[in-house]
Order: structure tokens, then sequence, then C-alpha cells
């Protein structure tokens, strides 16, 4: 049941991380996508109690920790109260406009 | 009315004896048998008298000079028939019960190691280690999986059901 739960979850999550991927970044909803990721953190955390350690885990479970690591950038910048004169800091700042 | 409440009595006979006149070739027949006789032991004494009631209102009727149809009065003694004819079955059906337990009690027996083999066999195919290699294709490790799923969950249904089986034949659980 476990490995069929770690091909499952590495499948739904490049699914749904292309999925985010292609959607503009003022449509991405923060609090979702972070509540999707914690979900499959957890399911990391399992696979990893429960199966020895194989190459299909690994890649999930970075994949699941590099786009962790990244929503508390994607939260703050999809805060309202970002102005118009932030974004020109920020994407000077980046040297891309976002 | 009479009629309607004579038709519906002998629905319920009807409907009876043929659960009860059902082939058994399997344990799963027997069990259904025996469910089938608990059931309608419950309830044969109220219809039984329902019908001894409705006969005595066709007296009543006839008594009173009032004309009864040919074909109610023939459906009554019909459903009356049937009546007694059920009560003969259930008698045979529960003097033959022990020894038809018995012998499916030993199918059973056989039953369960066969069920435990097989759920051995998907425990072991659960453990190839194509499963946690990552060379394998993706697409063909879950449709794999999938259906080792769905075999552990019919096989997961199958347990149950033999457990209520072993209930109902009265033999230890395993």
């Amino acid at each position: 049941m476990n490995r069929r739960l770690m091909w499952l979850s590495l499948r739904d999550w490049k699914n749904y991380t292309d999925k985010q991927l292609a959607t503009a970044f003022t449509q991405v909803d923060a609090p979702t996508v972070k509540l999707e990721a914690e979900k499959y953190a957890k399911i990391v955390s399992r696979l990893e109690k429960n199966l020895e350690d194989n190459p299909i885990q690994r890649n999930l479970k970075e994949m699941v920790e590099t786009f962790r690591g990244a929503m508390p950038i994607v939260t703050a910048l999809r805060r309202p109260e970002l102005k118009q004169q932030h974004w020109t800091e920020i994407n000077d700042l980046i040297g891309a406009e976002l | 009315m009479q009629k309607e409440r004579t038709n519906l009595a002998r629905s319920w006979i009807e409907n009876s004896t043929r659960a009860l006149k059902k082939p058994v070739h399997t344990v799963e027949d027997f069990v259904e048998q025996v469910n089938a006789l608990q059931k309608i032991n419950q309830f044969y004494q109220d219809f039984r008298d329902k019908v001894d009631l409705y006969q005595a209102n066709y007296t009543v009727l006839e008594q009173s000079g009032l004309r009864v149809d040919k074909i109610d009065k023939e459906n009554f003694k019909a459903t009356d028939n049937e009546a007694k004819a059920l009560q003969l079955l259930i008698q045979a059906v529960e003097s033959d019960a022990p020894v038809q337990n018995e012998r499916f009690k030993k199918d059973l027996q056989n039953l369960i190691p066969a069920l435990k083999d097989e759920i051995e066999l998907l425990h072991n195919q659960s453990k190839n280690p194509a499963y946690l290699d990552g060379e394998s294709d993706q697409d063909i490790m879950i449709k794999q999986l999938e259906d080792k799923a769905a075999t552990f969950k019919e096989l997961e249904q199958r347990a149950e059901k033999y457990n209520d089986w072993q209930i109902r034949l009265e033999t230890p659980l395993t």
C-alpha cells in the first residue's frame, strides 16, 4: 500500500506543480498551495517511516521540499499590501519582471 | 381487502418456500439458507395465524350467506396448502441442518488456508524490487500497484465473509 501511495504521490505532485507553474503568478492561491505542500510533506514523512530508502521516495521528497522552500516567498509576494512601487523595486532587484 | 391480505400472505409464503428450496452446493448457499430459515422461523407463525384468521373470515362470510368468488376461495385454499407445505419444508431443512453444517464446516476449513495462500502470494508480489527502482516506468508501476490494491480489497472482503460464515457455522474464528 505504501508503494502504491509513493508512486501515486509522485505522479500527482508532478501534475500539481506543473499546473501551478503554468498559472499566472497573480492567480496563484498561496494558502491552498501551502496546504497541498504540507499534505505531501506528511506523505513523504509517512513513506520514510514505512519504506526502505529508495530513489522514488527521495525524488518526491526533494521536489516537495524545494517547493515548500519557495512557499514563504510566494506567500510574501502574493500579499495584497504590495503596491506598484514595491513591484518596481522587486523587479529591479531580481533583474526580471514578475 | 380479504383478497389482498391473502395475496400478501401468499407472496411471503412463496418467497420463503423459494428461499428454502434453493439448491445448496456451497458454504455460501448453506449460510444463505440458514439465514433465510432463521428469518422465516421468526415470521412463520404470524403468517400462519393470519391465514387461519382469513379462513375464519371466509367461513363467517359463507355462514352469513354472502357470496365469495370462486377464484378467491381457490386462492385462499392454495395459500393454505402452501403454508402447510412450507411448514413441512421448514421441518425438513431443520432436520437436515446438523449434517449439512458438518459438511460445510469442512469445506470452509479448506477455503481458509487457500485464502491465506493468496494473501501470502500478494504480499510477496508487492515486495518486487521494481516498485522501489527509480528506473521503473511510473505508469506501469501505478497500474500494477492499483491492480494489487484491488486484489487486496477483494481478499479482505472475502476474509470478512469467511469470518461471518465461521460465526454462522460455529467454527473457531481464524
